[in-house]
């Protein structure tokens, strides 16, 4: 059976509610939370499908967190992976909410 | 222009181990710095201006590496430690800057620390004004393709400060001329206190520009090493392959204050604080070296420990070395004026045919011209066909010497003057006239490259003169109000650094334009414009004429008052004087003083103290006019020898009308200078 996790920091507000909710919707069996700040490419090659979530900083940045996994996630292969992306907030050129700087 | 991708050139698993670390050692030098400057104040030694980087470590070590000293030319902001340093400025030469020392190389402690610069490799001087040098990395870069060098100029600065004209003038002209500049914009939110939303509508500064031509924007991630290299690569792989600009914004956190006169817990919140400073990039960057295992910990902490030492070391030289010397403060106020040895008076006794104003200044600038091909010249309506200047004294000008060096300017003076400060920073071999503006009245949005202009020799220590003169048809008498009739030499002449001339006959123009040309330093050239085509004006004017800058001329001797003038109130003073003569009033001797800056004060006092009395005379307001300065000269020098009031005469503290009534109700005649002569003769 694949495997799925939903990939979030637990540091986040909004993006720590909506994984809740599709945990929720999925049923605990079916699907596993994994600390996006505690990421690396072994927790990743455990799963199949992935939801990912992150919100945007700093005018459609990635967090530090997930910034700093990009490099591996570059190299790994995907191929056979599915990966919806969960992005709150990413619109480059006019952010919705503007926290800083 | 299409969004264009930036390849990934440099990424953490593939940069050579060596570049990591040198990276990462520059790094750690700069951010020791940052924040080890403010302990100099606290200590009362110096640095009392500091305005840290921390948060800003990517793209400033991006801009610093992709920087070659010697053929790319670069102009730094305050913020830009880390940039010098990525550059090659050692440790020692920021702190020698950091505490004003006398060996400090980028002013010798002239000017405001954290305003780093090293001229002789191209680290050019640049002012406090916020985003000023824009318009000179727009000028070096004009004369980087003249010379079709494979270089690039750029210029850096943060988001707010492109707020500025100018740097909009800037950019829109090196779009317009297609030259390989880069435009970085360190984005850190803030203009000292105020948000980047108080000063434009996009988020992101550089968006504003995307309906530009050539220009090229690109966004990264300035806290990020690796984008930020990338980035900056490809700015300048495209600015000098397509000879196109490109305008390159940099997400930065501004982790501090603004400066040390700054205090951000006033405006922001803890929150804000703190996620700044976990956007560390320093710290980013010691985390990538270690989770993909590029560096051990133990090698990082090595490093860390020989920072440490080299800071020790540099900041015991630094304290050691000598201070300024009080004495020096007159060094570099003026650049050297060329010495001419057939004319050391400015006096000649050539006879024959008289050449009118206008053509003596169009023939020097082409005998000019033809003598040094590094000459450039540019303003508004400087060529189109048959014209050649607003007053069409550089006509013929484009036609012989092509457009690369005769062109029209942008109607931004500003830009005009800025450019120029910026193409004479190339090379010192260049030597640039504008026409600054059409008429003296529109110089004034070109203040504050003026400004800036004037003081760089002394703001360099030395290092750097702009070579220019600047043109402008000045004065009244042709029936043009208050927007075609201003004198403004009284007020640039409280500014320091810049010689004023100001001719009243043709071959004083030659003689101080061909010597304004050949010399270094900044020459205001002012044009009676009223005399261009008057034939009292005109004169025999030998080819190879010279007038010295400071040589007054007498162009009437006299034995009963000395009326010391120049420009058109030359002409109404020997009018006057004549009258006084054919009358049997008086004999008076018309100094006409060719030079305001610097001024013949023997010439003058040698006068008075032959006819003990005095009338100083010009067309500006007698209130605030550089009269006012002869008067106290005389007044402080001269008292001894004289017999009665200083007397001045010249326009009343008005603006001057359009309507012929008002202007001759306004601007100094005959007859008013006769009649203030009569009362001093008769005193
Ligand atoms: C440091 C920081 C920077 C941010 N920058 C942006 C931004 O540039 N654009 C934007 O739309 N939202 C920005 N935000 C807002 C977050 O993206 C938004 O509130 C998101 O929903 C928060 O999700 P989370 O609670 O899962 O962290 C920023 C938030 C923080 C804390
Ligand atoms: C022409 C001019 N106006 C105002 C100032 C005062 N001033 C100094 S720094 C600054 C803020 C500039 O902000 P930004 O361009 O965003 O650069 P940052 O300091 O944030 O790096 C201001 C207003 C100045 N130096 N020059
Ligand atoms: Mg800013």
């Amino acid at each position: 059976m694949s495997k799925t996790a939903i990939i979030y920091s637990y540091n986040t507000q909004k993006s720590k509610k909506v994984a809740e909710k599709i945990i929720a919707a999925f049923g605990e069996k079916e699907i596993e939370a994994v600390n996006a700040e505690e990421l690396n490419k072994e927790v990743l090659n455990k799963y199949d499908n992935f939801i990912l979530s992150a919100p945007t900083w700093f005018d459609g940045e990635l967090p530090n967190y997930w910034d700093e996994f990009v490099p591996d996630l570059e190299e790994m292969d995907l191929k056979r992976k599915s990966l919806p992306f969960s992005d709150w907030e990413i619109r480059k050129d006019t952010p919705r909410i503007f926290a800083m700087p | 222009m299409k969004d264009l991708k930036v390849p990934k050139q440099y990424t953490i698993k593939k940069t050579p181990k060596e570049t990591l670390e040198n990276w990462y050692r520059l790094m750690k030098i700069g951010r020791a710095l940052d924040e080890k400057a403010p302990n100099y104040l606290k200590q009362a030694i110096g640095w009392s201006y500091h305005a840290p980087y921390a948060g800003h470590d990517g793209i400033q070590l991006a801009i610093g590496q992709n920087f070659e000293q010697k053929k790319d030319h670069l102009y730094m902001y305050y913020r830009d430690m880390l940039t010098a340093l990525a550059g090659g400025m050692t440790s020692e030469e920021i702190i020698l800057n950091g505490i004003s020392k006398a060996t400090d190389p980028s002013s010798g402690g002239r000017h405001m620390s954290n305003h780093l610069a090293k001229p002789e490799w191209n680290m050019h001087s640049v002012s406090s004004a916020t985003g000023n040098h824009t318009l000179h990395a727009v000028g070096t870069a004009r004369a980087i393709k003249y010379y079709g060098e494979k270089a690039v100029s750029i210029s850096s600065q943060g988001e707010s400060s492109v707020s500025e004209g100018y740097v909009y003038e800037a950019i829109t002209g090196a779009d317009k001329e297609e030259l390989p500049v880069i435009f970085v914009v360190q984005d850190n939110g803030y203009g000292i206190s105020v948000p980047k939303k108080d000063q434009t509508a996009q988020r992101k500064v550089a968006n504003n520009f995307s309906g530009y031509k050539n220009l090229r924007i690109i966004h990264c991630n300035g806290k990020d090493v690796f984008d930020s290299m990338n980035a900056m690569a490809e700015a300048k792989r495209y600015a000098i392959e397509e000879s196109k600009p490109v305008l390159l914004q940099a997400n930065c956190v501004r982790m501090g204050s603004h400066s040390n006169s700054d205090d951000h817990l006033l405006y922001r919140s803890d929150s804000e604080r703190n996620y700044v400073v976990e956007y560390d990039p320093l710290a980013k960057y010691r985390r990538l070296l270690l989770r993909y295992e590029r560096f051990a910990e133990e090698e990082l902490n090595k490093i860390d420990e020989e920072v440490k030492l080299e800071i020790k070391a540099s900041h015991k030289a630094a304290m050691a070395a000598p201070d300024p010397d009080p004495a020096s403060i007159y060094d570099h106020v003026f650049s050297d004026p060329f010495v001419s040895e057939k004319y050391p008076e400015g006096l000649h006794n050539e006879e024959g045919e008289k050449t009118k104003f206008i053509t003596a200044l169009n023939e020097t600038l082409k005998a000019e011209f033809r003598h040094n091909p590094d000459t450039f010249i540019w303003g508004q309506d400087m060529a189109n066909k048959d014209k050649g200047g607003i007053f069409n004294v550089s006509k013929g000008m484009q036609a012989e010497f092509g457009e690369k060096r005769v062109f029209n300017g942008p109607i931004a003076e500003d830009f005009i003057l800025g450019t120029a400060n910026g193409m004479s920073r190339y090379d010192k071999k260049i030597r640039v006239v504008v026409e600054g503006a059409e008429f003296a009245d529109y110089f004034w949005p070109a203040m504050e490259q003026y400004v800036d202009t004037s003081h760089d020799l002394w703001r360099s220590n030395g290092k750097f003169s702009p070579n220019v003169t600047i043109r402008l048809a000045s004065g009244g008498y042709i029936g043009g109000g208050m927007y075609h009739s201003q004198n403004i030499e009284g007020s640039l002449a409280a500014i320091p650094g810049v010689r004023i001339v100001y001719p009243s006959f043709a071959d004083d123009a030659a003689g101080l334009l061909r010597t304004s040309m050949r010399s270094e330093g900044l020459t205001m050239f002012m044009e009676p414009k009223a005399l261009y085509q008057d034939p009292k004006a005109a004169t025999v004017v030998p080819d190879d004429f010279e007038v010295p800058f400071g040589k007054a001329r007498v162009r009437r001797e006299g034995s009963d008052l000395t009326i010391i003038t120049y420009g058109n109130t030359t002409h109404l003073s020997l009018d006057a004087a004549k009258k006084l003569a054919e009358e049997g009033i008086a004999d008076v001797e018309v100094v006409d003083l060719r030079s305001l800056i610097p001024l013949d004060e023997e010439t003058i006092l040698n006068s008075i103290k032959k006819t003990n009395k005095v009338l100083v005379v010009h067309e500006d307001k007698v209130f605030g006019g550089f009269g006012g300065e002869l008067s106290a000269l005389i007044n402080e020098k001269g008292f001894e020898y004289l017999d009665a009031p200083i007397k001045r005469v010249g326009s009343p503290f008005t603006p001057v009308g359009f309507n012929r009534i008002l202007e001759q109700a306004i601007l100094p005649n005959k007859e008013r200078i006769y009649t203030a002569a009569k009362e001093l003769i008769e005193y």
